[in-house]
C-alpha cells in the first residue's frame, strides 16, 4: 500500500518537473508548422539555433561563460579566505559577521544595480564583462562565504592538527590536508557561483546595453516579450541553451545545497 | 629520550580555567598517564605539550630546554589522536610517510621506516588501503604507526582506545604497553578510564577541575590516596562514612576504628572515612574491627559478589568471593585499610 | 603556530569579503537615496503619487500572498515524502530540486510552452477533442489567467528553495520522536500537527522570510508572461531604467524594495536569533 503511494507521488513529481522541461527542449527543435499543429512534433530542425547564432546569441553565450568564469575567480579569491576564517576560527564578532553576510544575501539586486550603472558609466565599466562580473561577484559572495565556511568547517580539526604535530607549516597543512579534503565542496561552491552568474538577469540588463549575457540578451525586446517578433520555438531554443548546462551542474551541486540554503542559513 | 617538565602551567579559554597552575615532571622513558573525568584539563595539558595550545602562563621544558613557544612541528613529538586523525585522502602508506617526507628524509630511509613501523603494528598488509577501507582498530594501529615512524622524542596519546570496543581495547592496551617498553619513548597517555590507566602506567597523575590531585605509581594512588577525590576516582567506588577523631581512634558512630598514636591536635576533628568494598571481609581477619549488619541486596558478578549491608542505618558495600550465610552478617575491617580525610579540606589525614 | 599575529588572522581573512560587500552595498544604497530623493520633482514623490503605485502594491502583494503559502505547504509535504527511503529516491529528489538551477526567464518560457495558445496543454486538449478552441492564458483580457500562469511558474521554479530549508529542518528531527509518536498511536496528521510542525517552526520561518525577500525581486516571469499588464516593484525598476531611461524613478522604486526588504529583514534577523539556539 505504502509502496503504491510512493510510486504514485514519485511519478507525479517526475511528471511535474520533466514534462515542461522536455517539452520545451523538444519544441526548440520542432518544425514551425508542426509546432503550431501537433502535440508531438514529427519533423525536427536546427533552424532556430542557426538563426540565433546570426542574431548574436552565440556571442551572448560566450559572454555568459566568460562572466561566469570571472565571477568564479573573483568570488573564490575574495570569499574562500573569509569562508575558511568563519569555518575554522572562533573570533569576536563571528556571529554578527555571519548574520551580516546572511543579510547581504537578500539585498535587492535592483538597489545595487542602478547606482552601479551610473558609476560604471563614469569609470568606463558599463557594458563590459568585468563590470557585470563585479556585481555578480557581489551577489554570489555571501553564498560562497557561507558555503565555504561549512565546507571548511566539516574538515575535522584533528586532521589539520596532526599535520602541525608532524612538522608541517601552515601552508603545507593547507595545501596537503585542508584543500584536498575540501576540494569537492569548493568545486561545488565554484559551480554555484557560476550558476548564480549564469542565471542572473536584473543586474545584467541594467549594467549593459550591447554586450549582454545570455539571459539578458534573451530578454531584449527583439527576441522576447509577448509581442515578440520571433516565433515561439526561438524562445525555446534560448531556454534550452540556458537550462541544459545548469541542470548538469545541479547534478554535482545538489549534495551541498543544504549547506547553501538550509542548515548554514539557520546555524 | 627526553624528560618533560611543566612549570606552573595554566590555560584559560575565555572565563573558563581549563588548566590551573599545573607543575609536573615526566621522567625519561616513562609511560606517564594523565587520568581524570572529562573536562578535567588532561587533554589540554597534552595539547600544550604537543604545541597545539599555548599556555596562558607557565613554561614547558623538554630536557631543560624551554619549548613553550616552539611550533608544534619542531618539537619532535609523535601524537595519536582520539579520533586517530588518519588523513582520509591518503593511503595508509602515505599517512605514515608524509611526516617523514616533510622532514625531507631520503626516500630509502622513509620506506624503511614506514615498513618497520608497519611491521611493529602488524599492518603491513594494509599499506595500500585507504582509511575508509579500515576498521576502527586498524585505523588506531595506523595512527600509532605514524606516530612512532617519526622516531619522536615524546609520544603523546589522547584517549587512543576510547573508540574501540571493550575486547579490542584490552588487546590494544597490552600492545601499546609492549611497544612502549620496547622503544622506551617518553610517553604521555591521556585517559578517563582508571583500569586502562592502572594497566599501562609507570606513574599516574590524577586530575580534577584543571588541577593535579596526586601523582604517583599505581600502588601509591590506590593505597595512599592523597585526598577524597583520588580515593573516590581510583578503584571500585569507595564507601564513605562520616566520623570524628577521638584520642583512641576514629569514631564512625556504629564502631570505633582504633589507632594507637593519635596526635592531640587532631582530636575532635570531623572526618570522612573511606573503606574500599574489597577491604571489607565476611570472614575474620587478624587485627580486624568487627561490625554487625544485615544483608539488603546481593549483586552476583559471577566471579564475585557485591553485597549491600545495612550497618545500623548506614549502607556499606562489600566485594567478596564468599556468599553470605543468612541475613545477619559480621564484617571485618583492618584499620590500616581505612582512609581518613578531613571533611572540610578533603585531604588525607595520616593516622596510625 | 602560536604567534602574536595569530589573533588577527581571522580578521585579515575576512577583510576582503567584508570590504567588497560593504562597497557594493553601501555605495549603491547611498547613491540610490540621492537618486531617488533629489531632483525636481523628486522621483520618490513622483512614485508615491503615481497612479501605478496602487496597482504595483496590489500585484506584488497578491503574487507573494498566494505563491509563498502554497510553496510552504508543498515543501512540508514533499519533505515528509522524501523522509521515506525508496528505490529511485535520489533521482526523484534531484528532479524535484532541479528547477533551482533554472533562471527566472527560462522557467517562465518553460511554462509559456505549456500554457500558450499553441502550447502543450491547449494542443493536447484540442487534439484529444476535450475543447474546440484554445484556452488563452496571456494577453490583456486574460490577466486572471496570466496571474495563474505566474503562480504556476513561481511555484514550480522556487519551491525547491523552501523545500531545501524545511527538509534540512525535518532531517534534524530525531527518528526517536517519530517512533515514540507511532508507539503512542498518533496518526500521520497528529504527528504533523503536534510533533513535526512545532519542531521545524524555525525552519519554516526562515524559509518564509528568505523566500519573501527573493520574491520581491522576481522580474523574468512577470515580464515574459504578462508583458506590461502586471506590474510589481521589481519590474518597475527595470522598466524605468531600461525602457524609460529614467534612473531617478527606477531608484525610487528600488528604494521601495529596499525599505520593504529592510522591514522584513529585521523580522528575519529577529526570528533567526532564537532559532540559532534551538537547532
Amino acid at each position: 500500500m505504502r509502496r503504491v503511494w510512493v510510486f504514485i507521488i514519485s511519478m507525479l513529481i517526475i511528471a511535474w518537473i520533466t514534462v515542461p522541461i522536455t517539452y520545451t527542449i523538444l519544441s526548440s527543435f520542432a518544425d514551425l508548422v508542426d509546432y503550431y499543429e501537433n502535440v508531438l512534433p514529427r519533423r525536427y530542425t536546427l533552424r532556430y539555433y542557426e538563426e540565433y547564432l546570426r542574431l548574436g546569441v552565440g556571442e551572448a553565450l560566450v559572454r555568459s561563460v566568460l562572466v561566469g568564469i570571472l565571477t568564479i575567480i573573483l568570488s573564490m579569491i575574495i570569499g574562500l579566505p573569509a569562508g575558511y576564517a568563519i569555518g575554522r576560527y572562533v573570533f569576536r564578532g563571528r556571529d554578527s559577521l555571519k548574520l551580516a553576510i546572511l543579510f547581504f544575501k537578500v539585498i535587492p539586486i535592483a538597489i545595487m544595480a542602478v547606482p552601479l550603472a551610473v558609476l560604471f558609466i563614469r569609470v568606463g565599466l558599463y557594458d563590459t564583462l568585468i563590470g557585470i562580473a563585479l556585481i555578480h561577484t557581489a551577489i554570489s559572495l555571501p553564498f560562497v562565504v557561507l558555503t565555504a565556511s561549512s565546507v571548511f568547517g566539516s574538515v575535522p580539526r584533528d586532521l589539520e592538527e596532526a599535520g602541525y604535530v608532524f612538522g608541517m607549516s601552515g601552508l603545507q597543512v593547507m595545501l596537503r590536508i585542508t584543500l584536498p579534503l575540501a576540494a569537492p565542496g569548493i568545486a561545488a561552491t565554484a559551480l554555484f557561483a557560476f550558476l548564480i552568474s549564469w542565471n542572473e538577469i536584473v543586474a545584467a540588463i541594467i549594467l549593459s546595453s550591447f554586450n549582454r549575457t545570455l539571459p539578458a540578451a534573451v530578454m531584449t525586446p527583439y527576441v522576447m516579450g509577448t509581442g515578440g517578433e520571433l516565433p515561439d520555438p526561438y524562445k525555446f531554443a534560448a531556454t534550452t541553451i540556458m537550462v541544459t548546462p545548469a541542470l548538469i551542474f545541479m547534478l554535482y551541486i545538489r549534495r551541498y545545497l543544504i549547506a547553501m540554503w538550509g542548515a548554514a542559513g539557520v546555524r | 629520550m627526553v624528560k618533560i617538565d611543566l612549570e606552573g602551567v595554566s590555560k584559560r579559554f575565555g572565563s573558563v580555567i581549563a588548566v590551573d597552575n599545573v607543575s609536573l615532571s615526566v621522567s625519561s622513558g616513562e609511560l606517564f598517564v594523565l587520568l581524570g573525568p572529562s573536562g578535567c584539563g588532561k587533554t589540554t595539558i597534552l595539547r600544550i605539550i604537543a604545541g597545539l595550545e599555548t599556555p596562558t602562563s607557565g613554561r614547558v621544558y623538554f630536557d631543560g630546554v624551554d619549548v613553550t613557544d616552539m611550533p608544534s612541528g619542531k618539537r619532535g613529538v609523535g601524537m595519536v589522536f582520539q579520533s586517530y586523525a588518519v588523513w582520509p585522502h591518503m593511503k595508509v602508506y602515505d599517512n605514515i610517510a608524509l611526516p617523514l617526507r616533510i622532514k625531507k628524509l631520503p626516500q630509502s630511509e622513509i620506506d624503511a621506516r614506514v615498513r618497520s613501523a608497519a611491521r611493529m603494528l602488524n599492518i603491513e598488509n594494509l599499506l595500500e588501503r585507504y582509511p575508509f577501507q579500515l576498521s576502527g582498530g586498524e585505523k588506531q594501529r595506523v595512527a600509532v604507526a605514524r606516530a612512532i615512524a617519526v622516531e619522536p622524542r615524546v609520544l603523546l596519546m589522547d584517549e587512543p582506545l576510547s573508540n574501540l570496543d571493550a575486547l579490542l581495547r584490552v588487546q590494544a592496551r597490552a600492545e601499546i604497553k609492549r611497544l612502549q617498553r620496547e622503544l622506551k619513548i617518553t610517553t604521555i597517555y591521556v585517559t578517563h578510564d582508571q583500569v586502562e590507566a592502572m594497566a599501562l602506567a609507570d606513574r599516574i597523575a590524577v586530575m580534577n577541575k584543571g588541577r593535579v590531585m596526586q601523582v604517583g605509581t599505581v600502588d601509591e594512588v590506590y593505597n595512599k590516596p592523597l585526598n577524597r577525590f583520588v580515593a573516590h576516582f581510583i578503584g571500585s567506588s569507595m564507601n564513605f562514612v562520616e566520623g570524628t577523631i577521638t584520642d583512641r581512634g576514629v569514631d564512625i558512630g556504629f564502631a570505633l576504628i582504633p589507632y594507637s598514636s593519635v596526635p592531640d591536635e587532631l582530636v575532635g576533628k570531623k572526618v570522612s572515612v573511606g573503606i574500599r568494598p574489597e577491604d571489607i571481609y565476611l570472614e575474620p581477619i587478624q587485627g580486624g574491627v568487627v561490625l554487625k549488619g544485615r544483608v539488603v541486596l546481593i549483586e552476583n558478578l559471577a566471579s564475585e559478589y557485591i553485597i549491600h549491608i545495612d550497618v545500623s542505618g548506614t549502607l556499606l558495600r562489600a566485594k567478596t568471593k564468599l556468599y553470605p550465610q543468612g541475613e545477619e552478617v559480621r564484617l571485618y575491617i583492618h584499620p590500616s585499610k581505612v582512609h581518613v580525610f578531613d571533611t572540610i579540606t578533603e585531604n588525607r589525614i595520616h593516622i596510625a | 603556530m602560536p604567534s602574536p599575529l595569530r589573533k588577527h588572522i581571522p580578521y585579515i581573512l575576512v577583510a576582503p569579503s567584508l570590504a567588497y560587500l560593504a562597497f557594493f552595498i553601501s555605495y549603491p544604497i547611498f547613491y540610490t537615496f540621492s537618486l531617488a530623493l533629489f531632483g525636481n520633482p523628486s522621483p520618490m514623490v513622483e512614485v508615491m503619487t503615481s497612479p501605478r503605485l496602487g496597482e504595483v502594491a496590489l500585484y506584488t502583494t497578491l503574487i507573494i500572498a498566494t505563491v509563498i503559502p502554497a510553496q510552504i505547504v508543498i515543501a512540508i509535504f514533499a519533505s515528509l515524502f522524501f523522509l521515506n527511503r525508496f528505490r529511485g529516491r535520489e533521482l526523484v529528489l534531484y528532479l524535484f530540486i532541479a528547477p533551482l538551477a533554472i533562471n527566472e526567464v527560462a522557467a517562465a518560457l518553460i511554462w509559456y510552452t505549456m500554457l500558450s495558445s499553441s502550447g502543450f496543454l491547449n494542443k493536447l486538449l484540442i487534439n484529444t477533442g476535450v475543447i474546440s478552441a484554445p484556452i488563452y492564458f496571456f494577453g490583456y483580457e486574460f490577466i486572471d489567467r496570466t496571474l495563474l500562469a505566474i503562480f504556476l511558474t513561481e511555484v514550480w521554479r522556487a519551491t525547491p528553495i523552501v523545500f531545501i530549508i524545511i527538509y534540512a529542518g525535518m532531517q534534524m528531527i530525531s527518528r526517536d520522536y517519530l517512533e515514540a509518536a507511532d508507539v503512542f498511536g498518533l496518526n500521520l496528521w497528529q504527528k504533523l500537527r503536534y510533533i513535526i510542525l512545532p519542531l521545524i517552526k524555525p525552519y519554516i520561518q526562515t524559509a518564509l522570510i528568505i523566500r519573501t525577500l527573493f520574491a520581491l525581486q522576481v522580474v523574468g516571469p512577470i515580464f515574459i508572461l504578462a508583458g506590461e499588464y502586471v506590474r510589481v516593484l521589481a519590474t518597475e525598476v527595470v522598466y524605468w531604467y531600461s525602457m524609460r531611461l529614467n534612473p531617478g524613478v527606477a531608484s525610487a522604486w528600488a528604494l521601495l524594495i529596499g525599505l520593504v526588504t529592510l522591514l522584513l529583514g529585521g523580522l528575519y534577523i529577529k526570528l533567526l536569533r532564537p532559532s540559532a539556539g534551538a537547532t
